[in-house]
């Protein structure tokens, strides 16, 4: 049998074999037909938000403002979710250079320039050393005073490590010999080559001014007061650093360790310390810490380091001195 | 991406992303943390990734982290329990943009950070999913009911004032 006649049977046996839905419609269909005025809550919400996030189709859109004229609560709904587009604050991210990274040029160029910054720096230093010495030159003095008794020489065993020290000069007494009055004498450090201690004896002077050092044990690089045949009291303490150490202080204060309040106080190892972990950081991306932990009295308690490979918290050791 | 693009990413994109995890997880310390973390990895990856893309998965990645640092805090809350809270106390809100940010706090976290998303950088319903790893869809329901919770909170706080 032919196989197209087989199939064209088949095709005509199913097409009997369909049902024909009957030909009826709902009756009261209209009833179920909406308009945009019939649009729920929900459905203004919907709308509502679609429109706030710009995803409402045309259609959506004139089906919603055809809504919103007609029904005062869609139009409060409508308006309080405009009102939920928040603004961004302006705040920016503070460590922003940190986060950074150097190009091989760049680090270079860093390296080079800190190098020769340095080196300048270091030769500034050398030079004005070199040519103005009294900006280096640091001068502690303490007075000290004495009552002497009549016609009792005073001595003063006096040993200066350099310079060594020796009597400048003393204004002339004008009662020398009698108590209670005051004349002066001032010790004053200048260059001598002699490296013996000097003896020096006032025979004639009821008060005199010594320049010692700010410790009371009158210990200094420059002088150490060995003897004395009367009870020498401290009373006042002048340090008198040069202008240039006291600039290079401050400057290094504010510039390098970023201290806010002023100050020259002479800078100490670990603050050299911490300003070359911080330009180290700054120079070659690690991330090192060197702090000072301190008690409740101020006073420094331990020093802290961290660091990739080592980590150590370092209690200072207080002595009596 | 060469080092020159990474620093133009810094410039870029560090305050939008800082922006965006600040608000969101209202810490700014951790928001400073999660900031340089997610710089950090991107400068693992930096020649895998290319410039174009660099938006996407900086806010992808700081995303990731929160979301990690959230769970782990177990910080995760309801609708329910958050929009109940506090209320009556803040009143004090002077500006809209205030009172919508103190609601902002209140929203459950999926709901914020695409809400966040949307206003702060302006990203499409596929770039918030790319970012959030949620669908479209999930993140336009997100989007409306983050905003009728924020309309709601709008509408109380009116109430209370």
């Amino acid at each position: 049998m032919d196989p197209e006649r087989i199939n064209m049977d088949e095709d005509e046996f199913m097409n009997a074999a369909r049902l024909r839905p009957e030909n009826i419609s709902l009756p009261g269909k209209d009833l179920l037909r909406k308009t945009p005025a019939d649009l729920t809550d929900t459905h203004i919400e919907y709308l509502s938000v679609a429109s706030l996030e710009n995803d409402l189709s045309p259609e959506q859109r004139v089906e919603l403002e055809i809504n919103l004229r007609e029904n005062s609560v869609s139009r409060a709904v409508f308006s309080a979710i405009q009102k939920t587009r928040l603004a961004a604050p302006s705040v920016t991210y503070k460590n922003k250079s940190s986060l950074k990274k150097l190009t091989a040029g760049q680090k270079v160029f860093r390296i080079v320039t800190s190098g020769i910054s340095a080196a300048a720096a270091i030769a500034i230093l050398v030079v004005s050393y070199i040519f103005i010495p009294d900006l280096f030159r640091e001068r502690n003095s303490q007075i000290v005073s004495a009552t002497i008794m009549e016609n009792v020489p005073y001595t003063f065993l006096i040993e200066a490590t350099d310079p060594v020290m020796r009597i400048r000069e003393a204004p002339q007494a004008e009662e020398p010999f009698k108590p209670a009055k005051e004349v002066f004498a001032l010790l004053s450090s200048v260059p001598d080559t002699s490296p013996e201690p000097v003896q020096i004896e006032y025979q004639t002077l009821p008060l005199a001014f010594i320049p010692v050092a700010p410790d009371i044990r009158y210990q200094t690089s420059e002088l150490s007061l060995l003897a004395s045949n009367n009870d020498v009291p401290p009373l006042e303490y002048y340090e008198e650093r040069g202008r240039l150490r006291r600039f290079i202080a401050s400057t290094f204060r504010e510039k390098v360790l970023g201290e806010e309040k002023y100050s020259d106080d002479p800078i100490k190892a670990i603050d050299i310390a911490i300003a070359s972990v911080g330009g180290l950081n700054k120079l070659l991306d690690w991330n090192m810490e060197l702090m000072e932990t301190v008690d409740e009295a101020g006073e420094v308690k331990s020093v802290y380091f961290s660091s990739a490979l080592l980590t150590f918290n370092s209690p200072v050791r207080k002595t009596n001195e | 991406m060469t080092v020159k693009d990474y620093n133009r990413a810094v410039d870029e994109y560090a305050d939008a992303v800082y922006r965006f995890i600040r608000a969101d997880l209202r810490d700014d310390d951790r928001a400073h943390d999660i900031v340089q973390d997610s710089f950090e990895k991107l400068w693992k990856h930096v020649a895998e990734i290319e410039y174009p893309v660099v938006k996407s998965w900086l806010f992808s990645t700081a995303y990731h982290t929160m979301i990690d640092i959230i769970r782990k805090e177990k910080r995760m809350t309801s609708l329910e329990e958050t929009m109940e809270a506090d209320l009556l106390t803040d009143s004090q809100y002077t500006d809209l943009n205030e009172i919508l940010h103190a609601a902002l706090e209140r929203l459950p976290e999926q709901y914020r950070s695409v809400v966040l998303l949307r206003d702060y950088e302006g990203y499409s319903y596929k770039e918030i999913g790319d970012i959030t790893g949620l669908s479209e869809a999930q993140v336009k329901i997100n989007i409306y009911r983050g905003r009728m919770a924020l309309k709601n909170y709008i509408g109380k706080i009116e109430t209370v004032i």
